[in-house]
């Protein structure tokens, strides 16, 4: 047995570096451009040898994005067909111009109350588009229902995020490419498998938002939507948002979620300015979101914490923060895990199963942190596509 | 190991299946079936309870892979 071991042993004891390489005294010219000319040809053109087969790579993804994009175009040009029924006009030229919508942010030179005009400027996208999106829905309907204004918003929404990552990863590696630079290609090669991801999602998310099931990032309104249920619901209190009372254990609690089951996030920190201004004492602040899972951490898991758990742009936790802050109102927040790809596509079956642990877990943060006669705000926090209350 | 990341790549994602699970407000039985646009989440479901004709509502919708 040992002998058949030491037999297959090779042994580099006696290896010649001369011979190896072909310079020994009996070396083969031939053999030594064999080994020069790819030394020579890497150190000379080594980054042009990178960014050919760097580009390749690249060129496949972008040719995938350009397909997300056509896609969801198409997505969207059907959605509206099929819920109009018959077209009278071709909204393509229409489509095409809303899909390009761009949004110039405020100049943050300096950076003193830009919160409130980054806000502006998002609220006015958002408002404008709606209501281009209800004037090509009344041009074969009276009045379209806000279930289908907010499904075809949140469609051309997705199409528009797909359209610019394609037109800005299609720039980034032309530029680079024009200028042969392989330097510049680099930053692109890293951060395209995260845009990937999210362009994946996007292009996921479309047929959950075309038949208005609900997504991950809605078991925050899931949970709060089931505590308002057989409650007096008053939807006056801020946009595409709604408010019931109700009582536990002798606190008063406000629920407040976006109106479902139309596809929209409401507008929480209006509500609560609403609700400051009318004179209302609030003691605790509880927020019910969904939360980006860690890699290595598992989907679903429910983690509870400090601080204004709500995501978008950052106008709206802003505007919770500086409430809770200048009134001295604890904020807790209840989230649940997930990934990207999870959050926007339809809800998993782990994370709806935990809409009810995580109601529990409200009712014993409420014990916890407050006292009788005392007012707690519960938010759900997301978008209440497919969930009413 | 590189065969199985080879083949890994080229299998086709899972489609997935999404379900609607209503509860009957009366005996509280469940029923799980596939989903149907239109269905909404604490909404009243589409059909009645088949053990006692009572109204169900809806408690979950969920996507599910088949294993």
């Amino acid at each position: 047995m040992l002998k058949i071991i030491d037999a297959n042993i090779v042994n580099f004891t006696n290896a010649n570096i001369d011979q190896f390489f072909g310079m020994g005294e009996e070396s083969n010219p031939l053999m030594m451009l064999i080994w020069i000319l790819p030394v020579i040809l890497f150190v000379f053109y080594g980054q042009r040898i990178q960014l050919y087969v760097t580009s390749n790579e690249i060129k496949k993804s972008i040719k995938k994005l350009e397909t997300y994009r056509i896609e969801s175009k198409d997505e969207l040009l059907k959605h509206l067909k099929d819920s109009t029924g018959h077209l009278t006009y071709d909204p393509v030229d229409k489509i095409s111009r809303l899909i390009d919508y761009f949004t110039i942010m405020p100049v943050d030179m300096d950076p003193a109350g830009i919160v409130s005009r980054v806000k502006h400027v998002i609220r006015t996208r958002e408002d404008t588009t709606r209501q281009q999106v209800k004037m090509l829905l009344q041009r074969t309907q009276k009045e379209p229902g806000q279930m289908q204004i907010a499904q075809t918003q949140t469609l051309l929404e997705i199409a528009s995020s797909l359209h610019m990552i394609h037109k800005t990863i299609n720039h980034m590696f032309l530029t680079a490419k024009k200028q042969n630079n392989y330097p510049l290609i680099l930053p692109l090669q890293m951060v395209l498998p995260f845009v990937m991801e999210q362009a994946e999602s996007l292009r996921d998310a479309i047929p959950a938002f075309k038949d208005g099931h609900p997504i991950g990032d809605g078991i925050g309104p899931m949970v709060v939507g089931k505590m308002m249920l057989k409650l007096e619901k008053d939807d006056d209190i801020a946009p595409y948002t709604t408010v019931a009372k109700d009582m536990f254990e002798g606190r008063r609690l406000i629920l407040l979620k976006a109106h479902g089951p139309e596809s929209v996030v409401g507008r929480p920190a209006d509500a609560i300015r609403n609700m400051v201004q009318a004179g209302r004492k609030i003691d605790v602040i509880i927020m019910i979101d969904a939360a980006l899972k860690m890699e290595g951490e598992d989907s679903a898991v429910i983690s509870q914490g400090f601080g204004a758990a709500i995501g978008g742009i950052g106008t709206e936790r802003f505007e919770i923060e500086r409430y809770a802050s200048d009134m001295s109102i604890p904020v807790f927040s209840i989230v649940v895990k997930q990934s990207v790809c999870e959050a926007v596509t339809p809800m998993t079956k782990e994370i709806a199963q935990k809409a009810d642990i995580a109601r529990k877990q409200v009712y014993e943060m409420i014990k916890d942190n407050t006292s009788e006669k005392q007012t707690v705000l519960i938010i759900g926090v997301g978008n209440t596509m497919g969930v009413a209350q | 190991m590189i065969f199985h990341n080879i083949v890994g790549k080229n299998r086709k994602k899972k489609e997935s299946i999404s379900y609607t699970v209503s509860a009957c407000v009366k005996c509280h039985a469940i029923k799980k079936q596939k989903f149907a646009k239109g269905d909404v989440v604490f909404g009243r479901a589409k059909h009645a309870c088949t053990s006692c004709g009572g109204i169900m509502t809806i408690e979950q919708i969920f996507s599910e892979t088949p294993e």
